[in-house]
């Protein structure tokens, strides 16, 4: 046995192109979305914006200012020296203090707006402070600390409590697909193990070791380097990309392996059954790879909920999905009944295609050659 | 060692084997002859156990061979017609992997397998993948994927097929060879030439059916040609022809292109009367040939084709 599986496992990790397919490109895909989207998404780059305040250096609105100076640079202007720098360019608006505080702009935009909203705030919270002095002054106190306290208050947060970034959801669907890529090494073995694909497979049919030995070798083989192959990609994107994929990583490594298993042992049935060549069936099994991890989510970021909503049954049984949706409800919903059913739900379909594939395998005797 | 009896196959609607029946004794090298598509390498599976048959029985080692008797399959070595190797992995490695689908003892498959090295003669390429070799060092190497457990019977379909003569000829020495330590071989072939070197015992084959068996001798004596006699740039008349035609032991006389053609039963005078009467006649000649019947001439005269038609 250790000696089919020694050469099995060299044989396959020297197919290049099977290799490549199996690791190198679910890597690249991954890397091609981190710097086409994600990194963009969760680093944004926003300018700050210029602003002239016209206003006495002792006035509050320039404290509250202060604390929006990660967005705003203000400078402190005569009403003149401000309205010059307004149609210079120079400042995007003038804050103006007065019997009203206004704000002059030179045009529209996501700027300006922010400027407005900036002011409707003050002006807000002026006068609920001034309210609440004047009605119920011995609430001051705490209704100051929970004004500081907004911002934490109001980051976007998951049902589970985790913090979400809806993006992610591209990358549970682009291990979905790394895990049923699994199916091209399931192929390769089934190729070389059936009589009537190739030589080899000949060759093999007739040996003395009973074919289930041998097919019980090629499996571990396989199994085990596509594995490996997805344990890489995982480690890659969780450690050098940091995609937040999930915190346990036990649960990680269940769901790639049910993933893995049903990728595999979909590629063995598929090798096993039909007669047409093996290029047109590796195409098609491609083909079908695509169209999962399509409605999957992999280039649709709402696929899978539109599939939900449209054809839930689909969901059901795509393999994407579930391992996506396994993603999903560890990382956001954290909802472990709904992991593993997935989990469950993957482990049976990879079981009922490997055992498939055996009945298929096991004993066959050819019509033609 | 083996008994076919009354085998058909069809693919479909082509009869592939119709009611064949072979018998292969211990020690033989036996030879399949035939056309490309008479059924030999059909044979050969159903005797694998790989194809379903649709009638008749085959019997290996005395025992119905199914796809599960492994115990069977452990005495038997195939060569098959394409090339069965990894190309991910060397020389040494596939031959030890296709040796220990029979030899699991790790001590003794490695003695087999260097043997094996050593009877194909590919010691110099051990470390080379198969697409680095030559054609006829591939089929050295299919070879030695075969026969590495040291089988007690050997199964060759067409091993040489697009092998240069060098190659093949060391091919066939080889096959003599392992004979000669105590295997039985079947030799499937459509090259005449390479039977009649090796094989003891021959059946021909065409369209599925076994037309005749027996030794290469017991095939030739088979048929009326006893001899052909071959004449070049020779000027003939039809008058003359005709009284070649009627010369003892002549049954076909052939004159095109300026050539004659001469075939007869086997008789030791029929050159020297043929030279004779050319002489009397005063008619000059070129080059003669004499040849015995070859296997293409039993199989012309059984089917009334070539070969390689």
């Amino acid at each position: 046995m250790l000696h089919l599986v020694k050469y099995r496992f060299l044989q396959i990790i020297r197919m290049r192109a099977l290799m490549f397919w199996a690791l190198l490109f679910p890597v690249i895909l991954g890397t091609l979305y981190y710097f086409g989207f994600w990194k963009n998404a969760n680093c944004p780059q926003l300018e700050m914006i210029d602003v002239a305040v016209v206003a006495e250096e002792d006035s509050p609105f320039l404290t509250f200012l202060e604390g929006a100076e990660d967005l705003l640079s203000f400078h402190v202007m005569e009403e003149e020296e401000a309205e010059k720098a307004l149609e210079n360019g120079k400042v995007q608006g003038i804050y103006t203090e007065g019997r009203e505080r206004t704000l002059t702009v030179a045009a529209t935009g996501v700027a300006p707006s922010i400027l407005e909203t900036i002011l409707k705030q003050y002006n807000t919270n002026e006068r609920l402070i001034e309210k609440v002095a004047v009605e119920h002054p011995e609430r001051l106190e705490g209704m100051m600390d929970s004004m500081k306290a907004y911002r934490d208050r109001t980051t976007e947060t998951s049902l589970g409590g985790t913090v979400r970034n809806s993006l992610v959801e591209y990358f549970f669907a682009l291990v979905g697909m790394a895990c049923m890529f699994g199916c091209d090494l399931g192929f390769a073995v089934s190729l070389s193990s059936n009589a009537d694909q190739s030589p080899v497979g000949m060759r093999r049919n007739i040996s003395y070791l009973s074919r289930g030995k041998i097919m019980m070798a090629d499996f571990l083989v396989v199994y085990g380097i596509h594995f490996v192959n997805l344990w890489i990609l995982i480690c890659y994107l969780k450690g050098i990309l940091r995609i937040p994929l999930g915190e346990d990583n036990g649960k990680i490594l269940l769901l790639c392996m049910a993933g893995g298993m049903i990728g595999v042992s979909f590629g063995i049935i598929a090798g096993s059954i039909g007669k047409s060549s093996g290029t047109h069936r590796l195409n098609f099994l491609t083909l079908i790879t695509m169209l999962l991890s399509f409605f999957g989510g992999l280039m649709v970021q709402n696929m899978r909920h539109i599939v939900d909503k449209c054809c839930p049954l689909l969901n059901a049984w795509n393999p994407v999905a579930l391992i996506s949706d396994g993603f999903f409800s560890m990382t956001i919903y954290e909802d472990m009944a709904r992991y593993w059913r997935n989990v469950m739900m993957l482990f049976g379909m990879g079981m009922m295609f490997l055992v498939a594939g055996c009945i298929v395998m096991r004993r066959k005797r050819y019509d033609s050659i | 060692m083996i008994l076919i009896e009354n085998l058909v196959k069809r693919y479909g609607k082509i009869l592939a084997l119709d009611h064949l029946n072979l018998e292969v004794q211990e020690g033989e090298i036996y030879g399949l002859l035939g056309p490309n598509g008479s059924g030999k390498t059909t044979v050969i599976n159903c005797i694998l156990a790989l194809l379903k048959f649709d009638k008749g029985s085959v019997k290996v080692f005395g025992e119905e061979i199914r796809p599960e008797s492994y115990h069977l399959k452990k005495q038997i070595g195939v060569v098959m017609q394409n090339v069965a190797v990894f190309e991910e992995l060397s020389v040494y490695e596939n031959i030890d992997y296709f040796c220990g689908l029979y030899i699991p003892e790790k001590l003794k498959r490695k003695k087999l397998v260097e043997e094996a090295i050593a009877f194909t003669g590919l010691e110099e390429y051990l470390k080379f993948r198969p697409q680095k070799l030559s054609g006829g060092l591939l089929r050295r190497l299919n070879i030695a994927c075969g026969i590495a457990h040291k089988p007690r019977l050997i199964i060759l379909d067409e091993p040489t097929v697009a092998v240069d003569p060098q190659s093949r000829n060391k091919i066939l020495e080889g096959i003599k060879e392992l004979n000669r330590k105590g295997s039985t071989i079947i030799y499937t072939s459509h090259y005449m030439e390479e039977v009649e070197q090796i094989c003891t015992k021959i059946s021909i084959l065409d369209r599925g059916k076994c037309l005749a068996t027996g030794t290469k001798e017991e095939l030739k004596r088979m048929v009326k040609t006893g001899q052909r006699i071959v004449i070049d740039t020779v000027v003939l008349n039809e008058k003359q022809i005709e009284k070649i035609r009627t010369l003892p032991h002549v049954f076909s006389a052939v004159w095109k292109d300026q050539c004659l053609m001469v075939h007869c039963t086997e008789d030791g005078e029929n050159l020297i009367r043929l030279l004779s009467y050319l002489s009397q006649e005063k008619i000059p000649f070129g080059r003669v040939f004499s040849e015995q019947p070859t296997l293409n001439d039993v199989f012309l005269e059984i089917t009334g084709k070539a070969l390689r038609d």
